[in-house]
């Protein structure tokens, strides 16, 4: 029983050096960043005035 | 001692959970990108679009795959212009590296920044106007 | 390539009729000459058919074909000569209407004249009728002379011959006009002079970063054998007049632009004599060097410029070199001599002296004004620059006159004392050092900031006016090519209080974005001081301000942790209506429980017994807490004490801090008057 808690302990241990590591590897937050570019190049771009321009034409 | 064996799997489970809760926060987070700073280049880049939109036209400047422009094809601009266009390339360049470098450091992530770079050369691409030049995987130019 | 081609062609053909006109005069014969192999260095001709047929009247028809003839790489098969009327006399050839024909190179019409009386050749190309080209020899048994005579010629069709790469700038168009004379005696050619001009000009390369067009330029060039034995003197001077040329990253117009260049011609050096470049409206550069002509290297080289205007140079010139920096927006004016000196490639000694200059920021970060300089400086050797500034601002804030005895050595800089007035202070700078590194310029210096009052500098900074001195002992300022970091104190005496900031930063200072950080702590500051300065209602006491982790982008803060607190101690305790209005405006609606707007009419003034307030700035949200401890859903933002006692409490935790600022300045302007 004792080699079974072993076992338990260095399989949670070996999931929370995984998760760590996973976390670490996607953490940049591409969807974000995506939405914010777009936003940023919107207002740069004034792409915003144009579709309202078309809208009016 | 079974008891201890379920404990043990238990908190397994949650740790999992708990990690993938993390990630999906963290995905679902937005990006700060309403800091002074950045609504300066913005301003900048902005007034400086209206000089530039021409040269997208004209094919004189395009997009490169690093989030940046490039003077694609000088002999677009008349002659006497053509060091103005170099300036405005060059002052675009400047701006757009401090925006993401910006953004990156709003964020507290200032190793970001190259992942930023890169989203964003995508994304002009992505959103340029018909008939303007971006480069390519090849590093050769494509229309859109 | 091309006319030394035609050379030799009608050399050829001059030689094979003066022979024929020595041997034959009878009246009626036709002649024809097969030769198999013809072969010099220079070219190499392969079956050569001369054929003559001439006719009673003297008029006859000649025909020169050549299988091959090779002209070191480039080859050319079929060429053929031919004169429809052709005359031989006993003295002279003429070929009044011939013709030319290089398959695949050229096709012209040619004529020819040759006076054996007076050893006279001449030969007349026409490649397009408003063009023609005109080779004129003559000769003694002593001496000859050449002339090529170019009227209306075609570069673009010259250009054609030339090798070409795909990154050179290919020609289009361009006409040239002028005379080039050849004179010498049997022993090589003694004088050479060309006299030619080039009308609109036209040339790209294929990106179109290195272009000109419509330019115009004239080449005047001598060259003479001198009396010393393979040694010649020349001398061209080359006058760009019209058009103009970018070659990236510099754009020029031909507006008068003059290059002299004179000097001596071995086997081993060119030697250049005062030579000089006039750049219009830059100014005369006269320079002289020696270069061996066997490892293309410069030996010796000597410049000196004076008068030259510095603000068109560093705009034409300068300023496109450095479109990537900081000093992309600058402005420079004033007038400079230059000197420099090179030996074996190497700069040895540069002299500047500037004078009345001024450098001017378009973006207004920074302008120095009438500058004077003399900047000398010696490979291995330690010089001392003279440099004086009368005023100038950086960041808006004025410096006054300013001299600087700078030591230079190679690219090290050192200035052991500086005393830079800064407003009505001064600013004094100890053991400056400068090095140019691979990270670009980096520079430190010890400084001693003697007061500058408050007032001033508030009104410098065009921000809310205060009053009391700023000083400060700063053991080290340093910038690593990137941040200005001050190792040190600044301290400031304001409010009747003392205001400590340390770990000052500066990220990028003269970048697009500069970044401050700094730690802050305000001790003691009158509040009845403060609150007047700012039109706040009135309130009377004493505060301590701490603000860290202060981070300003763009001069506006990012990031900060502050907190106010009454200071320690036994002061008056006063708090005006006014200001309890103003701190629960602030607030917002409902910030206020504890007041009731009956009871407070009553009274002006009321006691408090604390003050605290604060806030964590995090990119736009002020997270704001009061004195502590606090409770869990509100904060304590006044804590009465005495009679009348008053409590405010906040109950609004996050604010956005740019309405937190619509709101502050709305009360400090809607309380203006009053204070007034």
């Amino acid at each position: 029983m004792k080699k079974n808690l072993f076992y338990a302990n260095l399989l949670v241990a070996f999931v929370m050096f995984l998760s760590a590591c996973v976390t670490i590897n996607i953490y940049f937050p591409a969807a974000a960043a995506e939405k914010a570019a777009d936003k940023i190049i919107e207002e740069v771009w004034q792409l915003e005035n144009e579709k309202k321009e078309k809208k009016s034409d | 001692m079974i008891k201890r064996t379920i404990y043990c799997s238990l908190l397994l489970l949650f740790l999992m959970f708990a990690s993938i809760l993390l990630i999906s926060r963290v995905q679902a987070a937005n990006l700060e990108i309403n800091t002074p700073a950045i609504t300066s280049i913005k301003q900048s880049m902005q007034s400086r679009h209206a000089q530039l939109v021409e040269h997208y036209d004209s094919g004189a400047v395009g997009l490169t795959m690093d989030g940046m422009i490039t003077m694609r094809d000088a002999n677009a601009v008349p002659l006497a212009k053509r060091q103005s266009v170099n300036s405005l390339v060059s002052a675009e360049n400047q701006d757009r590296n401090a925006l993401y470098r910006e953004i990156a450091r709003a964020n507290n992530h200032p190793e970001w920044e190259s992942q930023i770079r890169s989203t964003f050369g995508q994304r002009w691409i992505n959103m340029a106007r018909p008939g303007w030049w971006y480069q390519t995987n090849h590093n050769s130019w494509a229309q859109k | 390539m091309c006319n030394r081609l035609i050379i030799i062609i009608f050399a050829a053909l001059v030689l094979t009729l003066y022979v024929l006109m020595l041997s034959a005069s009878a009246a009626d014969f036709r002649f024809a000459l097969v030769l198999d192999d013809i072969k010099n260095p220079v070219f190499e001709a392969q079956q050569i058919q001369v054929q003559l047929t001439h006719g009673s009247s003297g008029a006859g028809r000649l025909d020169i074909n050549i299988a091959e003839i090779k002209v070191q790489h480039d080859v050319w098969k079929n060429v053929n000569v031919s004169c429809r009327t052709f005359h031989l006399e006993q003295k002279n050839i003429n070929c009044t209407s011939g013709y030319l024909n290089i398959p695949g190179l050229l096709s012209y019409p040619v004529s020819l004249h040759l006076d054996s009386d007076s050893s006279l050749l001449k030969i007349k190309v026409y490649p397009t009728k408003s063009e023609d080209w005109q080779f004129t020899l003559q000769w003694s048994h002593t001496s000859w002379q050449g002339v090529v005579a170019i009227n209306n010629g075609q570069l673009s069709q010259i250009v054609a011959w030339w090798p070409s790469y795909e990154q050179m700038p290919k020609l289009s168009s361009g006409k040239i006009n002028g005379v080039a004379r050849l004179q010498g005696d049997w022993s090589g050619l003694k004088i050479a002079s060309i006299d030619m001009s080039v009308d609109a000009l036209t040339f790209a390369d294929q990106s179109g970063l290195h272009a000109g067009e419509d330019i115009s330029f004239a080449l005047k060039s001598n060259i003479a054998r001198s009396m010393q034995p393979n040694q010649w003197d020349w001398q061209s001077d080359l006058y760009w007049q019209d058009g103009e040329v970018f070659w990236q990253p510099v754009y020029m117009t031909g507006d008068g632009h003059h290059l002299s260049l004179q000097g001596v011609w071995d086997d081993t050096n060119v030697r250049l004599l005062d030579s000089s470049l006039i750049l219009a409206g830059i100014g005369t550069f006269n320079f002289s060097g020696l270069m061996s002509r066997t490892g293309n290297q410069i030996s010796a080289f000597k410049l000196v410029a004076d008068k030259v205007e510095s603000s068109t140079l560093f705009s034409q010139i300068l300023k496109p070199f450095l479109r990537d920096t900081s000093f992309a927006e600058m402005e420079v004016t004033g007038h400079f001599d230059l000197s420099l000196r090179l030996q074996e490639g190497e700069l040895q000694s540069i002299s500047l002296d500037w004078d009345d200059g001024s450098i001017i920021d378009s973006r207004d970060r920074f302008a120095f004004h009438r500058i004077h300089a003399h900047i000398p400086w010696r490979a291995g050797s330690t010089t001392i620059a003279d440099i004086s500034m009368l005023k100038g601002h950086v960041l808006n804030i004025p410096l006054g006159a300013v001299r600087v005895p700078l030591e230079i050595n190679n690219f090290n800089l050192f200035l052991p004392q500086l005393v830079l007035p800064v407003l009505d202070g001064v600013l004094k700078l100890e053991d400056f050092s400068a090095a140019y590194t691979e990270n670009g310029w980096q520079w430190k210096f010890n400084g001693e900031l003697l007061p500058v009052s408050m007032e001033t500098l508030t009104t410098a900074l065009q921000i809310q006016q205060m009053h009391g001195t700023l000083s400060g002992y700063i053991p080290e300022v340093s910038y690593d090519g990137n941040n200005v970091s001050v190792n040190g104190v600044l301290q400031i005496n304001v409010f009747d209080g003392s205001v400590v900031v340390h770990k000052l930063m500066l990220i990028e200072p003269m970048g697009l974005t500069p970044h401050l950080k700094a730690d802050i702590a305000m001790r003691d500051l009158d509040l009845e001081l403060l609150t007047r300065t700012f039109s706040f209602g009135k309130m009377e006491g004493r505060v301590d301000v701490d603000l860290r982790n202060l981070e300003l982008a763009n001069w506006r803060p990012i990031h900060f942790d502050a907190r106010l607190f009454s200071s320690p101690g036994d002061y008056p305790r006063r708090i005006s209506q006014a200001a309890i209005r103003n701190i629960s405006a602030l607030g917002g609606e409902g910030a206020v429980v504890a007041i009731q707007r009956s009871f407070l009419r009553f009274f002006e003034e009321f006691r408090y017994s604390e003050i605290g307030w604060r806030c964590a700035l995090r990119l736009n949200i002020c997270f704001m807490g009061g004195i502590e401890p606090e409770l869990q859903s509100s904060y304590m933002l006044v804590k009465g004490g005495g009679i009348p006692a008053i409590t405010v409490m906040g109950y609004n935790q996050e604010v956005g801090w740019q309405e937190l600022v619509n709101r502050l300045q709305r009360i400090t302007q809607e309380n203006e008057p009053i204070i007034q």
